[in-house]
C-alpha cells in the first residue's frame, strides 16, 4: 500500500513537471518560429531577410571579368606584324602571404627567380596593402611552378603582351604598347582607340568547387578590339630594311630611311627607318632608334626638287624640255654667292640640265620664273603641309613664303634648299609625276580595291608636261646620267639623284652631306615611286646620291620588281631560247 | 453520397500534392541541368580561349620559321640557291 501511494504521488509530480516542460518548449519553437518569421518577411530589421539574402549572395554571386583582346595588326597580305599573346601575372595578397612560414616564403622566392631579401622587403612595404604584383608577365611554366606551392594569397591573372614577329624591319612604323597594353608609339598610338579591347563584366553563380553554375546577367559587353590591316606589304618591307641597314653600315652613315609607295592606289608599301631596334625587347634601346625617319625627320631635299622645277619652268609654256640654256663658264654670280657646276656644261637643254644635275643651269631658270609660281607647283604637288597618315609626330615641312624673293633665296629653292620634307612627302610629289599629274592621297591603311575604291584623288598638273618631266627623269638613270646606279637592268627607271650639304651649329658643313634618291619604275607605266634617304655618310669620296642612295633604289626594285611579278621589259627572245633548250634536252616542240 | 464527397476530396488533394511533388522533382532537376551546361559552357569557352591562344602561338612559330630572312638565309646557305640574273631569264607571254 505504502509502495502504490508514493508512486501515485511521483505520478502527479511528473504530470506537473511534463506540462510545464511542454510549454516551455512549444513556447522556445514559438519563439524560434516568430525570429524566422521576422527574419524572412520584416526587412526593416537590421538583420532581415535583405541582409541575409545579400549575405547569401556574396558567398555564391562573382562578378567576372570578360576577356577582351586587344587587335592584331596585320600587313596587306595578312601577316601578323603585331599580336597580344597570353601571359600571366603573378600578385599577392601580404597581409595573407606573411602568415606563411619564412622557409615557404623562401620557396616563393626561388619560384620567382628573385632573391628572398628581396621578398621580404617588398612584403614588409605593402604590409598594408591587399594587392601587390610578384611578377608581371611571367612565362606559363613559371606561373604554374609558382602557384604548385599553394601558399596562400599568391594568385595567377591572364595578362596580355604584345609581340612582334616582324622585329626591328618595321619597328618604327608599328611603335610598341606599354606593360598594360596601350599604345605608346607609332601606329600602336595612332590607332589605341581602334585596336583597344573593352573588358566585360558579368555576374555569375558559383558552387563550392567555383565553378560557375549559372550565369546571372552581363553588366558589360566586352568588345574585343578590331584588326588593322595596313598597306604594307612585308616582303618589300623586307626588302627595303635590308637594303637600308646595308646601305648605313656600308657607308658608316648616321641614319637612314626608305619609303616605297604605290603610284596606283597611294598606298605605302614599305616604310624603313635605320637604325632601328627591337621592339620585344626594348631594354637599353636609344630614343634615336625609335625614331620613323620617315615620317617625323624633316630635311632640305637637295637635288630632287629641280625636277619640280623644271616642271614649273614647262608650266610657263616658254620652256620646253629642248630649250636651250647656256651654263657656261659653269659658274653663275648671284649677289652673296657664287653658284658651281663640276664642269662647264656649255649650252644644254633643260632636259640635259636635269641629266647632268646642273646648279648653274637650274638657277637660270629658277631666275626667269614667277617666285610665287614656283611656290604654288611645290604646295600643289603636297610640300608644306602633312600628308595626313595619323602617325604623331608626322611633321608638315616648311615652305616659305615671302613677299620678296631675293635671287640667292629663289636659286636655293629651286635646288631643293630653303625648304624641308619628309621622305613620305617627297615620294608623293614624285608619284604626282609617275601617276602623270594625278595626286592621290597617301595611305599607310590598305585601300578599298576595284569598284569600292574611293578615288579621292585630283589633277594637279597638266599630263603632258607630268610625263615630259618623267621623260626628262628616265636620262637620269641612263649611262651619261647622275643616277646611273639606280638603273635596273631589264627595266626603264625615272628619278633623281641629290647630294646635300647638312646643316652643323654654323650654318651648312663642307664635309658632311645627305644623300638622297627619290625615283620610280617603270618609267613608261610607273608602279612603285621610292624615296631614299642616307644621312651623313662617313666614307670619304662616297658620298653622293648617285653613289650612296641610288644603289639602294636599284637594288631594292629589282627584287621588287620579282615580286611584283613585273615582267622585264627588254623581252629575251623567249621562242627562241626555249627551243634551244628543249633541243637540249632532246624534246621535239 | 457524402462519403464519396470526401473521398473525392481527398482524391483531389492527394492528386494535387502529387503534381506538387512531381513538379518540385521536375525543378530540381531542370535546376540541376542547367547548372551542369553551364558548367559546360564555361568549360567549351575556356576551350576555345585556350584554342585561340595555341592557335596564335603556332602562328607565331610559323612566321618565326617563315621569317624573309630565314628564308634567304637557308635558300643561299643550305640550299646554295641564287637569284637568276636577267640573262638567265626566259620570259613567257600567256595568250591575252
Amino acid at each position: 500500500m505504502g509502495v502504490m501511494k508514493s508512486s501515485l504521488q511521483k505520478l502527479v509530480i511528473a504530470r506537473w513537471r511534463f506540462a510545464l516542460v511542454a510549454v516551455l518548449l512549444c513556447m522556445l519553437a514559438l519563439l524560434l518560429i516568430f525570429h524566422l518569421a521576422g527574419l524572412q518577411v520584416l526587412s526593416e530589421q537590421a538583420q532581415g531577410y535583405r541582409f541575409l539574402q545579400d549575405q547569401g549572395r556574396a558567398r555564391t554571386i562573382r562578378t567576372e571579368e570578360i576577356a577582351a583582346y586587344r587587335g592584331s595588326i596585320v600587313d596587306r597580305n595578312g601577316e601578323l606584324l603585331a599580336v597580344s599573346t597570353p601571359v600571366q601575372t603573378l600578385w599577392a595578397n601580404p597581409k595573407l602571404l606573411r602568415t606563411t612560414s619564412a622557409k615557404a616564403q623562401e620557396k616563393l622566392a626561388l619560384a620567382l627567380g628573385i632573391s628572398p631579401s628581396k621578398l621580404t622587403e617588398r612584403l614588409k612595404k605593402y604590409r598594408n596593402k591587399k594587392f601587390m604584383y610578384l611578377r608581371r608577365h611571367v612565362s606559363e611554366e613559371i606561373a604554374e611552378g609558382v602557384l604548385a606551392l599553394k601558399l596562400a594569397g599568391v594568385y595567377g591573372k591572364k595578362e596580355y603582351r604584345r609581340f612582334y614577329p616582324a622585329g626591328e624591319v618595321i619597328a618604327q612604323l608599328l611603335g610598341f604598347t606599354n606593360i598594360d597594353d596601350r599604345g605608346q608609339e607609332g601606329l600602336e598610338l595612332a590607332y589605341e582607340q581602334f585596336l583597344r579591347g573593352h573588358v566585360g563584366k558579368q555576374q555569375v553563380v558559383k558552387d563550392l568547387k567555383g565553378r560557375t553554375i549559372q550565369t546571372l546577367a552581363i553588366q558589360q559587353a566586352a568588345h574585343p578590339g578590331r584588326d588593322l590591316q595596313l598597306s604594307i606589304d612585308m616582303r618589300l618591307q623586307y626588302l627595303a630594311y635590308r637594303e637600308l641597314k646595308r646601305a648605313v653600315t656600308l657607308n658608316d652613315a648616321a641614319s637612314g630611311s626608305m619609303v616605297m609607295l604605290d603610284t596606283r592606289t597611294g598606298e605605302v608599301l614599305a616604310m624603313a627607318s635605320q637604325p632601328s631596334f627591337n621592339p620585344n625587347n626594348r631594354r637599353g634601346v636609344k630614343a634615336v632608334a625609335m625614331r620613323n625617319r620617315a615620317l617625323i625627320d624633316q630635311f632640305e631635299p637637295g637635288s630632287p626638287i629641280k625636277a619640280l622645277t623644271a616642271l614649273a619652268a614647262l608650266e610657263t609654256g616658254r620652256y620646253q624640255p629642248h630649250t636651250m640654256i647656256d651654263t657656261s663658264p659653269g659658274y653663275i654670280r648671284l649677289p652673296g654667292k657664287t653658284l658651281l657646276d663640276p664642269v662647264n656644261y656649255g649650252s644644254i637643254d633643260l632636259t640635259r640640265v636635269i641629266t647632268k644635275s646642273s646648279q648653274v643651269g637650274i638657277t637660270k631658270v629658277a631666275l626667269d620664273l614667277e617666285p610665287e609660281s614656283l611656290r604654288a607647283l611645290f604646295y600643289r604637288l603636297g610640300l608644306g603641309e602633312p600628308v595626313g597618315t595619323g602617325f604623331p609626330g608626322e611633321v608638315a615641312g616648311v615652305l616659305p613664303s615671302r613677299d620678296r624673293w631675293h635671287p640667292i633665296e629663289l636659286a636655293n629653292f629651286a635646288f631643293g634648299y630653303g625648304l624641308t620634307v619628309n621622305a613620305l612627302q617627297l615620294a608623293q610629289a614624285y608619284s604626282v609625276i609617275a601617276n602623270a599629274g594625278y595626286k592621290r592621297p597617301v595611305s599607310l591603311l590598305i585601300q578599298p580595291a576595284g569598284e569600292k575604291a574611293a578615288d579621292t584623288g585630283e589633277q594637279v598638273v597638266a599630263a603632258k608636261l607630268a610625263r615630259q618631266i618623267g621623260v626628262m627623269l628616265e636620262t637620269v638613270t641612263q649611262k651619261s646620267g647622275t643616277g646611273k646606279r639606280a638603273a635596273v637592268e631589264g627595266y626603264r627607271v625615272a628619278g633623281k639623284t641629290g647630294t646635300v650639304h647638312k646643316v652643323g651649329s654654323k650654318g651648312y658643313v663642307d664635309n658632311r652631306y645627305r644623300s638622297v634618291f627619290a625615283g620610280f619604275i617603270p618609267a613608261d607605266n610607273p608602279r612603285l615611286v621610292a624615296v631614299v634617304v642616307i644621312e651623313d655618310p662617313r666614307q670619304a669620296n662616297r658620298y653622293r646620291g648617285g653613289e650612296v642612295a641610288a644603289p639602294v633604289f636599284a637594288r631594292v626594285m629589282a627584287d621588287a620588281m620579282r615580286i611584283l611579278q613585273l615582267p622585264p621589259q627588254t623581252i629575251a627572245p623567249a621562242e627562241r631560247l626555249l627551243a634551244k633548250q628543249l633541243e637540249l634536252r632532246g624534246i621535239d616542240s | 453520397m457524402r462519403l464519396v464527397g470526401q473521398y473525392g476530396k481527398f482524391l483531389l488533394l492527394a492528386g494535387l500534392w502529387l503534381a506538387l511533388v512531381i513538379s518540385a522533382l521536375a525543378v530540381v532537376n531542370t535546376t540541376q541541368r542547367s547548372r551542369v551546361l553551364t558548367a559546360q559552357l564555361g568549360d567549351a569557352q575556356r576551350q576555345r580561349d585556350e584554342l585561340r591562344f595555341e592557335q596564335e602561338r603556332l602562328l607565331l612559330e610559323f612566321s618565326a620559321w617563315s621569317a624573309y630572312n630565314r628564308i634567304e638565309q637557308v635558300a643561299r646557305e643550305k640550299l646554295d640557291m641564287q637569284v637568276p640574273s636577267i640573262t638567265e631569264q626566259v620570259l613567257l607571254q600567256g595568250k591575252k
